[in-house]
């Protein structure tokens, strides 16, 4: 081998050790790609999901020089909030850059934290329609009542009972038979009249106190059955009674990503039947040189069905994934809060727990 | 008759305190904090933000009944923490991150609204 063969072979070789090199060690600070996608993904696939835990831990990637720890400049560039619909009932919004444990904590104070006024004791005095009593109970407690719940207070056990913390409602009808016409056979929300009490009166003068649906049925009277009861309402949260909730539904969903194969498209044919086997119409078809390519169109609207990765060979070439920081929020009100107050009470509800949680922090003392 | 009270699961009763700390004697930085009268909506949340600091080696919680409304939480740091300014900073870090969504949250309705108001007029 002459010197100068010597020295092509070891200038191939340095050059194809360092092409090795820089193709496997990731930028400083950054996680190679394909652990990039694992962390931020989750992969759907035909069997069931995977990587579906969060590696949001600050040591998880220490050993490839990634700080993942906490900081709140960095939590506040990448946190994103954006409403996508409101209504006075309804809000859509998405949340990006948070974690599971966070939105779900969201949804359970949306569901069971947020105080309301709702029906807790009721008197009757005569019953002789068909449903018994407890059942009636039942339903008036169900009724939403609209009142700003801030405005009245929690009642403490053993205190006598005051106009601040209680909202009596009176109920008295009579089914009768007036000619022809039978008169009140259904007893509606709107037959419970609000009883002032104390300073409630002028409080309330401007948008007086009653139910947030007037045409809710009760129960049902027959000619000669009446019903005489008065209900007093109480403040409390969803935990106690599922009538306390201020929302009909509080959900999260995570956003559905899907990525097609560019080096095995759907062409013309196959195309066309994957478009037709998605029923949220998430594909349509476009242009391609001489050939229809298909192409995602909605991926917001996805479902999860899987229909895409079923047939064939596509569960390989129809990458379906979810974005694990990405939470479309629903949350409709039952009228007692705007839509728009919702979350803020919640947030404001939590706060509170955690500073009322550091303040017993600080009187902890060593049990041993 | 066998149910109990649905107040039980947050009215905290008299002389019962909410935070109790007991430390590890085995090992060195350890505790065990119990939390009366929460569950895993603070629990898991308390757990995530306190795998986010780089000086906690260890952090998990756990219900360990069902019917009793308790989380348990263990923290063991490095030397140069202890895991009561562990738990305190965890919670110090989550409020701040709540008052920042609240924040961006306001922003957003108001100018949601105004894009509303904009639309109709």
């Amino acid at each position: 081998e002459t010197g100068y063969q010597r020295r092509v072979r070891e200038l191939c070789v340095r050059t194809t050790h360092s092409r090795h090199l820089t193709t496997t060690m990731p930028k400083k600070g950054k996680l190679p790609a394909h652990i990039e996608e694992k962390k931020t993904r989750v992969h759907v696939q035909e069997a069931s999901p995977a990587y579906a835990t969060s590696w949001t831990s600050s040591s998880t990637f220490k050993s490839l020089g990634v700080d993942q720890s906490f900081k709140l400049k960095t939590f506040k560039k990448d946190f994103q909030l954006n409403v996508l619909s409101l209504s006075d009932d309804e809000i859509c919004f998405e949340m990006i850059g948070i974690d599971a444990p966070l939105a779900n904590a969201f949804r359970r104070i949306l569901l069971c934290e947020i105080p309301t006024m709702a029906i807790e004791k009721v008197y009757i005095e005569y019953n002789t329609g068909v449903l018994h009593e407890e059942m009636i109970a039942h339903r008036l407690g169900l009724i939403p009542i609209k009142v700003d719940p801030r405005e009245f207070e929690f009642h403490e056990p053993n205190e006598p009972f005051t106009d601040i913390d209680t909202i009596v409602f009176d109920l008295d009808v009579k089914c009768e038979k007036k000619g022809d016409e039978i008169v009140h056979s259904k007893v509606y929300s709107s037959d419970l009249v609000w009883q002032p009490q104390g300073a409630q009166q002028e409080k309330f003068e401007s948008n007086p106190i009653q139910p947030v649906h007037k045409n809710i049925i009760l129960t049902q009277l027959r000619p000669g059955q009446t019903i005489k009861l008065s209900a007093h309402c109480h403040k409390g949260i969803g935990k106690e009674h599922a009538k306390w909730s201020p929302v009909g539904t509080a959900s999260y969903r995570i956003l559905p990503e899907i990525i097609l194969n560019e080096k095995k498209p759907f062409l013309d044919e196959e195309a066309k039947k994957l478009v037709k086997v998605c029923p949220m119409g998430v594909f349509d078809i476009e242009d391609f040189g001489a050939h229809k390519k298909a192409f995602v169109k909605a991926p917001r609207s996805c479902t999860m069905c899987r229909e895409c990765i079923r047939h064939d060979d596509w569960g390989q070439r129809v990458n379906l994934r979810r974005v694990k920081d990405h939470f479309i929020f629903t949350v409709e009100s039952t009228g007692v809060y705007l839509a728009s107050e919702l979350l803020t009470e919640a947030l404001k509800i939590f706060i509170n727990k955690c500073q009322n949680l550091q303040e017993h922090l600080k009187s902890a003392s060593n049990t041993d | 008759m066998n149910l109990p009270d649905k107040f039980d699961l947050f009215v905290l009763p008299e002389g019962v305190k909410k935070v109790e700390l007991q430390k590890d004697t085995k090992i060195q930085n350890a505790a065990l904090f119990t939390v009366q009268k929460e569950d895993h909506t603070v629990g898991n949340l308390i757990r995530m933000q306190l795998h986010r600091d780089p000086e906690v080696l260890f952090a998990g919680y756990r219900m360990p009944h069902p019917l009793e409304h308790k989380i348990v939480v263990k923290v063991q740091t490095t030397p140069n923490s202890e895991p009561k300014r562990a738990f305190n900073k965890a919670l110090t870090e989550l409020i701040s991150e709540l008052s920042m969504i609240e924040d961006k949250f306001k922003r957003e309705i108001a100018r949601k609204q105004h894009e509303g108001a904009m639309h109709d007029m």
